[in-house]
């Protein structure tokens, strides 16, 4: 069975848990430069230090949905004799992607007054 | 250089599981194919074929990502479809207006228009109004449904939808220019001097030609194999 990875729950947790931002990622890490949907994944891994891995099943489909609702721009070059899609962030993109850094913001600083309030009255003037 | 079979095998499995034009699944194989590529040679190996395999595992089921990529794309062929389908009904409707508005005077004022004619008027008029109707409802179920939609099955639906009427509105279209080209052709029959003949004739040939463009780009190469 070539095309089975290990379906561990923590696995397969993780998936599910950065479905629900995968967008807001995928979005940072073109906010920078255009890439194409290989350097995109490998972005993320090094931008976790390798704690999200995302698999192509999940990314490709984001990518071609972000694509379809104007957020990023994709374009076909041809590199080393293959033919290659690279997204861009478009203007749309860009205010989608600070909007859901302010929400990240506010969710992060909401959460953390509940989960760790000690860290967040240390934070506190 | 032959690509490790695990690549092929990858590709043609998502290839398979996706449906719609040719140049769209076309698009997906080659960017799944070069992000194959780009991983393999990512990957520390002395055999390539251990390393296509490893590839394909890291980019998890086939199956999987052709169905989560199939509803972006029968949203988006059923988006570009409704919208050729809503400027090609709305322009030939506009043609044909002008041409027997501005065309001879029709002789029969005084005395009431055939039968026949009414009815062949009434069925293009109706055939038009409804293609146009369903590319205005194609493009609002494949795109401004899909916009405001919250939950991901509704979506889904409605991209389905989008894709039904347009394809049905195409085929509307079809009938309403049947019926417009047999309602010239009538009334030629009739009244010979009712009409601009010459204007008849490029109006004939731009709308038969139009309805084939719209019909090929919406299902060429359907079921044709994608060469990866």
């Amino acid at each position: 069975m070539p095309f089975a990875p290990d379906p561990t729950w923590e696995h397969v947790m993780r998936q599910e848990q950065l479905k629900g931002h995968l967008d807001g990622l995928i979005l940072a890490v073109l906010a920078d430069q255009a890439l194409h949907g290989y350097a995109v994944m490998e972005a993320l891994k090094e931008r976790s230090d390798g704690a999200l891995t995302i698999e192509g099943g999940t990314l490709y489909p984001a990518l071609h949905r972000l694509e379809d609702a104007g957020l990023i721009s994709g374009s076909w070059s041809v590199i080393s004799g293959r033919r290659r899609r690279t997204y861009a962030l478009t203007a749309r993109g860009r205010k989608e992607l600070a909007a859901q850094r302010t929400a990240w913001g506010e969710f992060v600083r909401v959460m953390g007054g509940i989960l760790s309030p000690d860290l967040a009255s240390e934070g506190a003037p | 250089m032959s690509l490790p079979h695990a690549v092929d095998a990858y590709v043609s499995k998502v290839v398979t599981n996706l449906r719609g034009p040719r140049r769209m699944r076309t698009a997906i194989a080659e960017e799944v194919r070069d992000h194959l590529l780009e991983a393999i040679d990512d990957i520390d190996h002395d055999d390539a074929h251990h390393a296509a395999l490893i590839a394909t595992q890291q980019l998890g089921d086939p199956a999987d990502l052709a169905r989560e990529v199939q509803l972006t794309l029968t949203r988006r062929h059923a988006r570009q479809t409704s919208l050729a389908l809503l400027v090609t009904a709305a322009g030939l409707s506009g043609m044909w207006f002008w041409i027997f508005l501005t065309g001879p005077s029709e002789p029969w004022r005084e005395h009431g228009e055939p039968r026949e004619l009414v009815w062949t008027d009434a069925a293009g008029s109706t055939a038009m109004n409804a293609a146009i109707a369903a590319a205005i409802l194609g493009i609002v179920a494949s795109w401004l449904i899909p916009r405001v939609a919250t939950r991901e099955d509704l979506a889904s639906v409605a991209a389905r939808l989008g894709a039904v009427t347009s394809t049905v509105g195409l085929a509307i279209l079809s009938v309403a220019v049947a019926a417009i080209v047999g309602y010239a052709v009538l009334r030629g029959t009739v009244a010979p001097g009712s009409l601009e003949w010459s204007d008849v004739i490029a109006a004939a040939t731009a709308s038969v030609a139009s309805v084939l463009i719209l019909a090929r780009r919406t299902f060429a190469g359907r079921s044709r194999p994608v060469v990866t």
